[in-house]
């Protein structure tokens, strides 16, 4: 009888061609609603890639079909977030890790600018204490 | 760390920025499976909340809830969640033992009584009025009735402590019970699985923690959010199911392809969960994408359920034969089994009925 490690495994990844699975078709039929909304109404709105069960590369294609623009950004809090916008305006990818740089959650923000980026309004409030104390440790009279 | 303290101001004695804090949130409501627009609302509730008193009992079980929670690997933001509740009982977690551990327990009743929550897992042997586990000299039974007095309500964690798990299966020496049999005046909520993933408990947590109230439940206690759905309607091989394509064996052509394992026992048409989804280890992987049919842990009394490896009630007609009639047909492609009843399944999801591949085929 043969060992496990000698069963080849091999993922067809090929079987569907180039077409988008169900579950991609589903996330990108939202995505386009919420572009709508977001031209109409000037609203937000999210769309969580792991609300639906995707097969494997289905995230990679979807990347692949919204594309990549021309902002990236990192956040570090808590562990790093990557944002990028899409080639679509509006269209953001956002992925946010932990401390152990594992994904814990990642989805597509439609919006102007995403949430996560915008400056938070309590800290604004601290903004000019903050920099009166950062002027008085590094500018010397 | 003072229970008067916001979650909030505990997070930010931490380190964590507002932006962290909002990332916090966004990882709460994805584990609430609420959509990340609602982090902001969370963010405004948490902001508020004080730190809840949490008393975990273990009872008849195996350890392997509180393995599941604590090896998890979102340690971030588990930890955070766990951080921002006073755990002030935990056999397994707790640094104190023996009297000292009980007098804690005691205290921490005596203070926050009435405003609690009361985490179980583990069934109750009952019988022989429950001798058969015993801890500090007072039995189960006698400890969670104590214990549920001042509870503001009670998350029974495990198929153990849901529904009377593996000590309960037949012949059941111990009398074991589930939490519901015995707590019948405070709120109780189901969080099964053999073990749960850790982030459906987390989530339970993390939805008192922001809202001071348990989620909706469904007919058996269980979360709405991780258990509404079947891991069969979320199963990334349901196409293959629907195709009428299945591995007969673990190592054919069909396992190597990643097809249905239906054939191989899978329980996943009748199991609610949220494996399919959340999956398990942060997202990895879960039974079936590893090759193993799943073997409905989170339902009832599923050890007593037969073989993991025989499969649902098959149909009447060969497969292919029924697959091709409906194509014939014009049916839209659905269920191999037969022309697919699509109010028959909605309502029998909506009262959570157990399907069989017969009812599909009716």
């Amino acid at each position: 009888m043969s060992s496990l490690s000698e069963i080849p495994i091999v993922i067809d990844k090929d079987f569907r061609g180039n077409k988008a699975s169900a579950p991609v078709r589903a996330l990108l039929e939202e995505i386009s609603n919420l572009i709508n909304i977001l031209v109409e109404s000037n609203l937000s709105g999210y769309v969580d890639i792991r609300s639906i069960p995707l097969m494997e590369g289905d995230v990679e294609h979807l990347k692949s079909i919204l594309g990549f623009g021309e902002v990236k950004a990192i956040v570090d809090a808590l562990g790093v977030t990557e944002v990028f916008e899409t080639a679509i305006p509006g269209v953001w990818w956002i992925t946010n890790r932990n401390a152990q740089d594992e994904v814990i959650s990642e989805f597509v923000e439609v919006a102007i600018t995403p949430e996560i980026l915008k400056t938070q309004h309590l800290d604004l409030h601290d903004a000019p204490d903050i920099f009166k104390k950062r002027l008085a440790e590094y500018v010397v009279d | 760390m003072s229970k008067e303290q916001t979650l909030m101001e505990l997070l930010q004695k931490q380190g964590v920025s507002r932006r962290g804090f909002l990332k916090f949130c966004t990882a709460m409501a994805s584990l609430m499976a609420m959509p990340p627009g609602v982090a902001p609302a969370i963010a405004e509730a948490l902001s508020k909340a004080r730190r809840p008193t949490v008393i975990w009992l273990s009872f008849q079980e195996c350890t392997g809830c509180t393995e599941s929670l604590t090896r998890s690997h979102n340690p971030t933001v588990e930890n955070l969640i766990l951080d921002a509740v006073s755990l002030d009982y935990h056999h397994t977690l707790q640094a104190a033992s023996g009297s000292a551990a009980e007098e804690a327990r005691e205290h921490a009743m005596k203070e926050a009584f009435g405003k609690y929550l009361l985490i179980v897992d583990g069934s109750i042997p009952t019988r022989d009025n429950g001798v058969y586990s015993t801890i500090a000299g007072m039995t189960n039974l006698q400890m969670l009735e104590e214990s549920a007095k001042g509870a503001a309500a009670v998350v029974a964690v495990g198929s153990c402590a849901a529904f009377g798990g593996l000590p309960h299966a037949k012949p059941n020496p111990t009398g074991a019970v589930p939490v519901t049999e015995l707590v019948k005046d405070k709120p109780v909520i189901n969080v099964p699985g053999c073990p749960p993933i850790p982030v459906v408990i987390t989530g339970v947590l993390a939805h008192y923690l922001t809202w001071g109230t348990l989620p909706d439940v469904d007919q058996h206690n269980r979360p709405l959010s991780f258990f509404g759905d079947s891991i069969h309607d979320r199963c990334y091989r349901r196409p293959f199911y629907d195709q009428g394509k299945f591995a007969k064996t673990f190592d054919d052509e069909g396992a190597r392809n990643g097809w249905c394992l239906y054939e191989l026992g899978c329980k996943g048409p009748t199991t609610y969960n949220a494996c399919a989804t959340s999956k398990w280890n942060n997202g990895t992987s879960f039974p079936i994408q590893s090759g193993h049919p799943c073997i409905g842990c989170s339902e009832p009394d599923f050890w007593d359920a037969g073989s993991f490896y025989t499969p649902l009630p098959v149909p009447t007609s060969d497969v292919t034969t029924v697959a091709a009639t409906a194509i014939a047909a014009g049916a839209a492609a659905g269920v191999a089994f037969g022309v697919y009843d699509h109010h028959k399944r909605k309502k029998a999801r909506q009262q959570h009925e157990k399907l069989t591949v017969k009812d599909l085929g009716d």
